[in-house]
């Protein structure tokens, strides 16, 4: 038997549901919300649901967007010769962050995982080809975390590649093995793309 | 080193326990099931971010919690590191260190060390080639991050690969993905036998020592016996990273067929073996009762003995080795392992008689509650 009343309980129930939020922050959350006024909790839902509704996948790149293509694929001073081939969309958040690259994205949207059941036909493969295909573009940096899964995928793409005329490399090993883009710090992850190499 | 205070958190019966140790002997009495194996359990996930006795991370979660921590502050050079690991089921393993969040587990190594003696230690000698393959393992988990890297990766590339072998077909896309994986399997699994292979020669040198002193007589000797073609030996001249390597893959053409037809990886890491040879036999195939659990003592003394080799201490951490063991054989591997450093030990009867002049401090273990004596 729950303590709570339904409507609260259920409140509790779905924000646990959110990553990094256990049963107990979900609690103090849920307690916060319905002590605060209606008019901040309507901005909250009003919010949540607009965030969603106009957030897209740039159908170019992959990178989270309200408008497609994304600012990131049509912006002029953006080199188009180089592309940045990433995980998720919040790589590319990480990578910008470092403001040390000029390219421009493709988000895989996954790594190769026969266990996860994932394999090449669930990767946005096919369009990363067509791209590197392209007359202007000379080279394809593969920013894959370097977890087993990510090595393998990035190994996949540089044979992949290997038939179109475009230089493939691989951010240089300062992400620590087993580490995550994500959580590399900024220098870190600037190194990395300033000191890549060849595959 | 030594563990000042432990912190458990929804680990195995636990809901939340805090104890304080000592830096001697810490006994751990209570009845069976009553949790004093699973306070061990914990202390092995501040040294190696695992089980060591073998449990998956969701299987030590309290029953109906999300998941569990366990932290401990740990004395050594003369300063406290505080470290704290938590897991959350469906999600990964976090490692804080002095507070400050790390990026990977094999920031924790070398912060804490342990050795583990349980009664199933007489199993290493007579069983199959897993504990010893453990026994190596961890030894070396603890004293090379980069070794516990490239462990957790070929497990995970192996169990990668071996899903692509079983539903591999034969045409280019599928031979092309079982390709990404053989490679990735190379690339951690001859980091990980060429670190066994430069482990080998120091391990075998302490476990003689110790079964000389035992047991006097015949010399027991360690034998690498690999899958990997080439690679078998003493380990005293040990084979380079690309030399295991290039045999290695040697050994993965020649089954390449039949990992295809079988729908598994069939030669690598996980499949060699440490051979513990008495005089000039195998052990496993000859060796008496006795034999074995004197070989097997030698071989986990060995083991503790090159966690200290730098003189950093190691954690000892004896399970319930007084059902194995007469009273007499205890207490003379107590006084061994005394003067290795901190011992935590557990049993479902009293106290051992300690020699004197050690340190120790009584608790006991109730349904998941520790109480000091
Ligand atoms: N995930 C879990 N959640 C809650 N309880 C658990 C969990 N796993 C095991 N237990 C229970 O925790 C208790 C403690 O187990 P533990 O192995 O630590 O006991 P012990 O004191 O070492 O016993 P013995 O003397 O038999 O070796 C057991 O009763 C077991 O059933
Ligand atoms: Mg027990
Ligand atoms: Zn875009």
């Amino acid at each position: 038997m729950s303590l709570f009343p339904p409507s609260l309980e259920r409140l509790v129930l779905i924000l646990a549901r959110l990553p990094g939020i256990g049963k107990k922050s979900a609690t103090r959350i849920a307690l916060k919300l319905v002590g605060s006024s209606e008019a901040d909790c309507r901005e909250l839902a009003r919010a949540v649901v607009e965030a969603s509704e106009k957030t897209i996948g740039c159908s170019t790149c992959g990178a989270l967007t309200e408008c497609d293509p994304c600012a990131i694929c049509t912006d002029p001073r953006r080199e188009s010769t180089v592309i940045c081939v990433v995980e998720r969309p919040s790589d590319v958040i990480a990578l910008e962050r470092t403001s040390r690259f000029r390219g421009r994205y493709h988000v895989l949207g996954g790594l190769l995982s026969p266990l996860d059941g994932i394999g090449p036909e669930d990767l946005r493969l096919d369009s990363l080809v067509a791209r590197a295909g392209a007359d202007d573009v000379s080279e394809i940096i593969l920013a894959l975390n370097p977890t087993a899964e990510g090595e393998a995928t990035s190994l996949y793409l540089a044979r992949l590649l290997d038939g179109a005329r475009v230089r493939v490399t691989k951010l240089a090993s300062g992400i620590p093995v087993g580490g995550d883009l994500d959580l590399a710090d900024e220098l870190t992850l600037g190194t990395a793309l300033d000191e890549r190499r060849e595959l | 080193m030594w563990i000042k205070a432990l912190r458990l958190t929804d680990f195995r019966n636990y809901g939340r326990l805090e104890l304080d140790l000592e830096e001697g002997l810490n006994f751990f009495a209570g009845a069976n099931g009553s949790g004093k194996t699973s306070i061990l359990e914990a202390v092995s996930y501040l040294a190696v971010a695992r089980s060591l006795r073998g449990a998956s991370d969701s299987e030590v979660v309290r029953w109906g919690s999300p998941g569990f921590g366990v932290g401990g502050d740990i004395v050594a050079d003369g300063t406290v590191r505080s470290s704290t690991l938590r897991f959350t089921r469906g999600g990964k393993k976090d490692v804080t260190l002095d507070g400050e969040k790390q990026m990977k587990l094999s920031d924790l190594v070398g912060v804490l060390r342990v050795a583990w003696f349980c009664p199933e230690d007489t199993w290493l000698t007579k069983g199959g080639p897993s504990e010893r393959r453990k026994l190596l393992d961890m030894t070396l988990c603890q004293l090379d991050p980069l070794y516990l890297d490239a462990l957790s990766n070929y497990r995970r590339a192996l169990r990668q690969r071996n899903e692509a072998l079983l539903s591999w077909t034969p045409d280019e896309e599928s031979e092309a993905l079982v390709s990404v994986w053989s490679e990735r399997l190379l690339h951690y699994g001859s980091r990980v036998t060429a670190g066994r292979m430069r482990l080998l020669p120091r391990l075998a040198d302490a476990v003689a020592c110790f079964h000389e002193n035992i047991a006097g007589s015949d010399v027991l000797r360690l034998r690498y016996r690999s899958t990997t073609a080439g690679v078998t030996g003493s380990g005293d001249d040990p084979p380079t990273e690309d030399e295991v390597r290039s045999s290695f893959n040697d050994s993965l053409e020649r089954v390449a067929a039949d990992e295809r037809r079988r729908g598994f990886t069939l030669v690598g890491p996980h499949r060699d073996d440490l051979e513990v040879r008495l005089g000039d036999r195998a052990l496993r195939t000859f060796g008496s009762q006795g034999q074995h659990r004197t070989a097997a003592i030698a071989l986990k003394l060995g083991e503790a003995a090159v966690l200290d080799s730098d003189g950093r201490g190691v954690v000892v951490l004896l399970d319930d080795i007084m059902s194995e063991l007469d009273d007499q054989r205890a207490a003379s591997l107590l006084e061994l392992v005394g003067d290795l450093g901190q011992a935590l030990m557990t049993s479902t009867r009293g106290a051992p008689a300690l020699a004197a002049g050690r340190r120790s401090r009584s608790f006991v273990v109730e349904a998941g509650e520790v109480k000091r004596q």
